[in-house]
């Protein structure tokens, strides 16, 4: 039975990248995690969150872009909202699930510490308003707020979907609206009176990124070399900052240059630019160093990265639940057996929950493989599989 | 070099001298120590004011201010100077970040006359990801408030967890924290390091104390941070 959705125009790089990004979002939240020390987070100024947001925007462009062009403004954003009412489900799902799991590790376990670093404290404060803000998505405790920012984001996309027959008018009014959350530090309010953790405002800068290089394909560039160089420097910079300074910030006293200060007093709320212009600083490269039909997407090796990937929303949420069980274990023991075994109940976990939600899709379909589509001539080829991942 | 101090019974915390030695003078403690008075304000979130966990049941939070750190301080200070009278002042609260903190220290500051400010921030804006920049402007005010009060300001950076290291990108924080410290009456104890040296060293560590080891482990936290801070002060009022 093929698990991994293949075809001729469907882009792996995606879902492997996704696939990665979902693996990094595990290890990078489980506290004391030995793994959470080698993910992207470590060596780029960028971190798994903006790797998932480019790629959701990109996923959204391909399933919806044309569907635009064939069924119309109204009936594409319909789907639009459809997916993001299935995402405002899997979230409350997940608040309920994982208040439940929180909650009650902390009074079993006597760690009142837990409520406070999930922000679930504020359940026992309130308890009669909180569940109304958590479904106004205006109280989100720590990790579950990256669905709500999701589900803002199709939701602005459903809106601004009519722009995408004006590609350059969609980008523009997208930055301004970013640079406008740059100057003046616009944010949806949540409950407690900040802002929220995730500005939609600003990421959807990077969603729409996303989206128009899934749907309309930009010429290459004429001088791809000096394009290289830029993101080679974006990056280098990036690793010093992180690897070099930011461990050390008295070492910003030697460094004469103003520059690095600016770089590292950065916010992840409002995607700070150095940010943005980090990860697409990677996505260049990785789309000039990995071949769209690189054989390696196709091995078992990169295998179980391309299912998850394929499958974001379910093992997602399974992740964040899987983690919270991966640190009570890191707290009962963090040595070296316990290190792997957290780690390899993650990975066996999320690839089950991957497989098991492939096994639904596919269970009961004739077994003749649709014939694929022409290759778009776009930068990052186009498919119009349904992102359903 | 380390010097081990030893703290509440048969616990020690190790206090490298380079931790509790402050980078900058504090040139108000060291007046009002010669005067055998000084007063305190310390500013904070959920572990200056002594309160952390929900309000969800009696059995369910930990609310003692009396054993929270900057009393402990006092504590040791007074242990250390007793011919000095020590009149300490916390105001804040949990989740409370500084830009509502600023407004009540100026408030105080007004009010009173404190020879020493501590002020504990950072964590709050950092789990909130509130922006750096707002974090050292309001920084930035405070210690000009302080300066102009005639008082030395001694500013508190996060506490280590493993938790805090895994969900919360912290070096931006710990950058203005270290960018608005500096210079004469006004500097950084760096709670983070000294916190995480514990946990390396297996004597202080909160998230993986058992649960009836709990609440003594939180109160030989508050002692060492203390007693760490006690030293750091009396250093940064001593002739250099």
């Amino acid at each position: 039975m093929q698990l991994i959705r293949h075809s001729g125009a469907r882009d792996l790089r995606v879902d492997f990248f996704r696939g990665l990004a979902l693996w990094w979002i595990y290890t990078d939240h489980i506290p004391g995690d030995v793994l959470g020390d080698f993910s992207l987070r470590n060596f780029a100024m960028s971190d798994a969150t903006e790797v998932f947001v480019l790629l959701a925007g990109y996923g959204a462009g391909l399933s919806y872009g044309m569907g635009l062009g064939r069924n119309g403004y109204i009936s594409t954003a319909a789907d639009v909202m459809k997916r993001a009412w299935t995402l405002y489900v899997a979230h409350i799902f997940l608040f309920v699930l994982f208040t439940a799991q929180v909650t009650y590790s902390a009074t079993a376990l006597n760690r009142l510490n837990y409520l406070e670093e999930t922000r679930l404290d504020v359940l026992g404060d309130d308890p009669y308003r909180s569940i109304l803000e958590a479904l106004l998505l205006r109280f989100q405790p720590s990790l579950l707020n990256i669905l709500p920012l999701y589900v803002v984001l199709l939701v602005f996309f459903a809106v601004t979907l009519w722009m995408l027959r004006w590609p350059r008018l969609l980008f523009l009014f997208s930055l301004v609206i970013y640079l406008m959350v740059r100057v003046t530090k616009i944010n949806l309010i949540s409950w407690d009176g900040d802002g929220w953790f995730f500005d939609p405002l600003a990421w959807q800068f990077l969603f729409v990124i996303g989206v128009l290089l899934a749907c309309a394909p930009m010429r290459a560039p004429k001088w791809p070399r000096l394009f290289d160089v830029a993101a080679a420097i974006v990056i280098v910079l990036g690793v010093i900052v992180t690897t070099v300074i930011e461990p050390h910030p008295n070492r910003l006293e030697w460094v004469s240059a103003s520059a690095f200060r600016s770089l590292v007093v950065e916010d992840k709320t409002g995607l700070y630019p150095f940010r943005l212009i980090s990860i697409l600083a990677l996505t260049w490269l990785c789309v000039r160093v990995i071949r769209f039909d690189a054989a390696w997407l196709r091995s078992r090796w990169s295998a179980p990265l391309v299912l998850i990937g394929q499958n974001s929303l379910p093992v997602f949420c399974s992740g964040i639940v899987f983690g919270f069980v991966a640190r009570l274990g890191l707290e009962y023991d963090d040595h070296a057996p316990m290190q792997v075994g957290i780690n390899l109940f993650g990975a066996v976990g999320m690839l089950a929950v991957g497989a098991l939600a492939a096994w639904y899709r596919i269970k009961g379909r004739p077994k003749t493989p649709r014939p694929a589509p022409t290759l778009a001539p776009a930068l990052l080829p186009v498919n119009a599989q349904p992102d359903t991942g | 070099m380390l010097h081990t101090a030893r703290a509440a019974g048969d616990a020690a915390c190790d206090m490298p001298t380079d931790l509790i030695t402050s980078s900058d003078r504090l040139p108000h403690v060291a007046a009002a120590l010669a005067r055998n008075s000084l007063d305190i304000l310390a500013l904070g979130s959920g572990s200056t004011v002594g309160d952390a966990g929900g309000t969800s049941g009696p059995a369910f939070a930990f609310h003692a201010p009396e054993a929270s750190f900057p009393h402990k301080m006092v504590d040791a200070l007074q242990a250390m100077r007793p011919g000095v009278r020590f009149q300490i002042t916390v105001r804040g609260g949990r989740n409370m970040a500084a830009e509502t903190m600023l407004p009540i220290l100026r408030q105080e500051l007004a009010d009173h006359h404190y020879e020493l400010v501590l002020w504990q921030t950072g964590t709050v804006e950092a789990v909130h990801g509130m922006r750096p920049d707002t974090l050292r402007s309001v920084l930035q005010d405070g210690a000009e408030a302080v300066e102009k009060a005639s008082a030395d300001l001694v500013v508190v950076d996060p506490q280590f967890s493993r938790f805090l290291r895994a969900n919360v990108d912290l070096s931006p924080y710990e950058t203005v924290l270290q960018q608005v410290t500096g210079g004469s009456g006004s500097t950084l104890f760096r709670r983070f390091d000294l916190t995480q040296l514990w946990v390396a060293n297996g004597q202080i560590d909160l998230e993986r104390v058992s649960r009836d080891q709990r609440d003594r482990t939180i109160g030989l936290l508050n002692t060492c941070l203390g007693e760490a801070l006690a030293r750091f002060v009396l250093e940064g009022a001593s002739e250099p």
